[in-house]
């Protein structure tokens, strides 16, 4: 019984921390985002499993949170504002070509970012082929290019 | 759902995402508070969860933590003082409602006996000069809020209280 509140305390725990956090926290893979998920992994399993590594527990815990996991993903279906609140929303950065400054300072991503995402994935040279940019939901960054004008 | 300002098929909403921002920011406030009460010794050992207590006819001290955590090895010591009319012997009980709840994985120095009489265990301790120490290490067992009953037999009781979070 303790194991199945453990898990569910674990992971409304993390649910919440890393909605706090921000879209951009774990999306990146720096090496120090790697760093900072194997600790957080490391730290939250002691909290889990606590003293009972039997195979029962183990098979519990995985139960539990692929358990919820399922569950939410059927409610975040259901339930626009539900999805909203657990995964966000994503935000357009770059609109027809013009930053929009304040979402890059609240998001706090700068234009290099936008550039770098634009350079990954779509060759652009400068910031100024972007036509739109967005932060999706997951925190990565889509890139719209303009239309070149060819002669 | 289009996007009303541009031609852009985004699931963009802006009055949800300024209440998310809000939100995030308000999350970094409690998260800082978390590690703040952390320091201070309110979500566990620190300052603010150590205390010193006497009893009103100074026979016992205890050294003791405010805010324990489920499963997570501690310690309570108590300092006991012979009078005139008690011999070598000093008996200290402690109430079982507190002694269920833990797991007690060592008493130092080993008390003399150690006996369990209706609703408290009895520890008879060699005291030897005018004081004695007792450190009883044990593991939390129960959460939220717990009494602690304890005294030297024939004299003052103590209650104190202690939190134990999950």
């Amino acid at each position: 019984m303790e194991s199945v509140f453990r898990g569910l305390g674990v992971f409304l725990v993390l649910m919440i921390v890393f909605r706090i956090a921000g879209k951009r926290t774990l999306r990146e893979t720096t090496t120090f985002d790697f760093v900072l998920l194997l600790i957080i992994a490391e730290t939250v399993q002691q909290a889990m499993i606590s003293d009972d590594n039997s195979f029962t527990n183990s098979v519990i815990l995985v139960c539990t949170l692929v358990g919820v996991n399922v569950l939410l993903s059927v409610l975040k279906q259901r339930s626009r504002k539900l999805e909203q609140f657990l995964e966000g929303a994503p935000v357009v950065l770059m609109e027809k070509g013009r930053v929009h400054e304040d979402r890059l300072d609240k998001e706090r991503i700068d234009a290099h970012e936008i550039a770098t995402a634009a350079r990954q994935h779509h060759g652009l040279e400068r910031l100024e082929d972007v036509k739109y940019a967005v932060l999706e939901k997951d925190g990565s960054i889509s890139i719209v290019p303009k239309e070149r004008e060819r002669a | 759902m289009a996007n009303t300002e541009s031609q852009l098929d985004v699931d963009q909403d802006l009055e949800f995402q300024r209440r998310d921002w809000s939100f995030e920011r308000i999350g970094w406030i409690a998260m800082l508070l978390v590690v703040a009460a952390a320091l201070l010794g309110v979500l566990g050992k620190g300052p603010i969860s150590n205390a010193e207590r006497l009893s009103t006819d100074h026979s016992l001290r205890v050294v003791y933590g405010r805010f324990e955590r489920h499963g997570a090895r501690t310690e309570l010591t108590v300092f006991v003082r012979r009078d005139s009319s008690s011999g070598s012997a000093v008996t200290l009980w402690i109430s079982d409602a507190f002694l269920r709840g833990i797991h007690l994985e060592g008493i130092d120095p080993a008390p003399v006996r150690q006996v369990s009489i209706g609703d408290r265990t009895l520890f008879d301790i060699a005291v030897a000069g005018d004081s004695a120490r007792l450190t009883f290490a044990f593991v939390p067992r129960e959460m939220g809020g717990r009494r602690l009953e304890l005294g030297i037999m024939g004299r003052e009781p103590m209650t104190l209280s202690q939190f134990v979070y999950p």
